[in-house]
């Protein structure tokens, strides 16, 4: 792990019990997350991206321990350079140094108590870490609020008031409260209309440069992906598929996953319709995975091998990882 | 994705003399909610024409529903259709037309009851919670198609199943007698879309469709549609915020703005050449994939209104970039001409 690392995942798993009948035997496992490594530098962006399923929440849900992992580690230099592993870190242990990464949710309606003033919600990680008297929260809250461009007035009302980009406005608030290093996004623009979600981002990159703060970002949405990120992560069914700069990944994929998800996203240009190649079949089940490569029953270049080994992730070019078998043979063109 | 063959089922419905075969006009659909009126549409205009598929375009709460909704009478309360007309040309027999107005009828009355998934059908986006998780598929199907035509329980049962193969359903006859519990997202949608064709519509009405699925199952479906439409030449109303999939799919492109339309052409004029300031900077503020990474994008400032706070004049001019004082915040501009086959709503264009 070098100096500028912040986190860095290794062979993180986590794998949850299907159980059958009365005594809840356990007929089998659902490998949610299944040897995911990656590593985020001081600053920098990285996105896990894929379709339901495919474990970005999972991965990012066991980095902030919101669920325990099976095995891995997950590395975390903090900012006197001490490093930790969160995966096996007490909870009692983990409570004090839980102010250096914060989270920001997907719904905006649901993330914020009703019942609570704006003062309250963004003020509550001050509380919690025991962080300054009244007076220096309220002005904490008050900078915070025009920080991220609403009114320190608004800090006497409640979250109804609001509109969806105001209140994730609210929410990105309440994750800066506490000075974080590291902000877990899961999915923060998505439930926001288009002419919001832009603002968003915008303030989430501006934010990112004032503070140096570092992101885990977590969408489905590989337009968005692609506007924010340092380095992308596409996932499929509880693996890495590729990993790579967004420049360089969705404008020429190694992975043919990464291809068949460029080619489906529909694109605001109706004058370059073309016959798009669009996998067929569904996304695997992850409690019951095809055998080798997840991908091979919808992969159009399936050669017998992909059946029977699971490829692993190589890097194949400075800076580009793929699990992929033919990844140096084929040519894939979006 | 198993290809059937066209099915006897698909009947075509080709017949184009240039008449559109729904129009909208001037509709107004008012919600009388204890704390005032929402005009969620407030005087919407638009046409659909047969083989054509109309994009009516949105953010939240802009009325596209509520205008689709609108036709078929079954808008929920306290919402009401309080002025307008909604032409439908029906076939009586082969080269006959009837062109009635849909307020006008009953809506719980025989004739809207045979327009309402008959002619005119309606899949919406969230595909699990539109079938009853208490009846099987094939329950729901036969329903549906013995509504609407006088097919005995063989028959219906054969029409289902050929229609769930034709989707794209992989053992349609198996899956007939399960719950819709058992399809994923994608099936599920599929087997909403056979239902919704199965008594031949001539008008297809999808509000958001793929707005819940995955990106790849979106292809898949929208794909589908296009396929569907071709052979049965139905029109379609289709319902999205999302612009890459009005590229996709649209012919002619209406884009909404708190209940009214700002902007209506042709889908690559609407691309090419937008007018409306609220057009122009949707399209430029969409993140796009092959955009430079990390670079900032041009956003509109503030945001939607509270539907019981609508601005006075045009409803956009707070946000606009073009906003002119004493005009956009005194008089409503009207849709009008701006170009051949184009129209907008915005004192930027004289006749407005």
């Amino acid at each position: 792990m070098n100096n500028e690392t912040v986190l860095q995942v290794n062979n993180l798993k986590k794998y949850y019990p299907v159980e059958a009948g009365f005594l809840k035997r356990q007929v089998g496992t659902v490998r949610a997350v299944d040897d995911v490594s990656f590593a985020i530098r001081q600053g920098e962006t990285v996105s896990l991206v894929g379709e339901s399923g495919c474990g970005k929440t999972t991965t990012s849900r066991c980095i902030v321990r919101a669920v325990d992992p099976t095995d891995g580690e997950i590395l975390y230099r903090r900012e006197n350079g001490e490093i930790i592993d969160l995966a096996k870190i007490s909870q009692g242990d983990l409570r004090p140094i839980r102010r250096e990464f914060q989270m920001v949710f997907q719904d905006p309606f649901s993330s914020l108590n009703p019942r609570m003033t704006i003062y309250e919600i963004i003020s509550e990680p001050l509380r919690v870490h025991n962080i300054g008297n009244q007076r220096e929260r309220e002005d904490r809250v008050a900078d915070l609020l025009q920080r991220v461009g609403l009114r320190a007035e608004y800090m006497r009302r409640f979250p109804h008031a609001f509109s969806g980009g105001q209140r994730q406005r609210i929410g990105i608030a309440r994750a800066l409260a506490a000075s974080p290093r590291l902000i877990i996004a899961d999915e923060p623009v998505s439930a926001l209309d288009v002419s919001v979600q832009a603002q968003v981002l915008n303030l989430m990159m501006d934010l990112q440069d004032e503070f140096g703060l570092t992101y885990l970002f977590v969408a489905h949405d590989l337009s968005v992906v692609n506007q924010i990120s340092n380095t992308v992560l596409v996932m499929y069914v509880g693996r890495v598929a590729e990993i790579g700069p967004p420049l360089e990944l969705f404008r020429r994929p190694l992975h043919p996953y990464t291809a068949a998800l460029i080619a489906s996203v529909p694109k605001p240009d109706p004058f370059n319709l073309q016959d798009r190649v669009i996998p067929e079949g569904e996304i695997a089940n992850p409690a019951n995975p095809p055998s080798g490569c997840y991908f091979h029953p919808r992969c159009p270049f399936v050669v017998d091998i992909c059946k029977q080994e699971a490829p692993p992730l190589e890097e194949i070019e400075p800076g580009r990882f793929v699990s992929c078998h033919r990844a140096r043979e084929i040519e894939l063109v979006v | 994705m198993s290809q059937s063959t066209r099915s006897e089922a698909v009947a075509s419905h080709k017949i184009d003399n240039g008449a559109p075969l729904l129009e909208v006009k001037n509709l107004h659909t008012h919600f009388f909610t204890g704390e005032g009126v929402v005009l969620a549409v407030d005087g919407a205009n638009f046409e659909v024409h047969a083989g054509k598929t109309l994009g009516l375009v949105g953010e939240s709460g802009c009325g596209k529903s509520v205008a689709a909704k609108s036709i078929l009478q079954i808008v929920d309360k306290p919402g009401r259709v309080v002025d307008g007309e909604i032409i439908y040309s029906s076939q009586v027999s082969a080269g006959q037309e009837v062109r009635r107005d849909l307020l006008r009828l009953d809506a719980g009355g025989a004739e809207m009851r045979a327009i309402r998934g008959g002619e005119i059908s309606m899949i919406f986006q969230e595909p699990m919670s539109s079938f009853s998780p208490v009846h099987t598929v094939g329950n729901q199907l036969t329903e549906a198609i013995q509504l609407h035509t006088e097919m005995s329980d063989k028959e219906a049962n054969e029409t289902a199943i050929q229609w769930l193969s034709h989707v794209g359903i992989p053992n349609p006859t198996q899956r007939l007698n399960e719950f819709p519990y058992r399809l994923s997202g994608g099936q599920c949608q599929r087997a909403m879309i056979a239902m919704a064709l199965s008594t031949n519509p001539r008008i297809l009405i999808a509000d958001e469709p793929t707005t819940a699925l995955d990106v790849t199952t979106q292809a898949q479906i929208l794909n589908l549609l296009q396929r569907l439409q071709a052979e049965t030449g139905m029109a379609m109303i289709f319902i999205t915020h999302d612009l890459g999939v009005i590229a996709e799919v649209a012919d002619e492109v209406a884009v909404m703005y708190l209940g009214r339309i700002v902007e209506k052409a042709p889908v690559k004029e609407i691309f090419r050449n937008p007018k409306h300031p609220y057009t122009k900077a949707l399209l430029t503020s969409i993140p796009r994939i092959d955009a430079q990474p990390r670079e900032r994008l041009p956003s509109i400032k503030g945001s939607i209104p509270h539907p019981q706070n609508r601005p006075s004049g045009c409803p956009f001019h707070p946000r606009c970039p073009a906003f002119i004082a004493g005009t956009c915040d005194v008089k409503e501009p009207q849709l009008a001409a701006v170009g051949e086959n184009h129209q907008a709503s915005c004192f930027l264009y004289p006749g407005c």
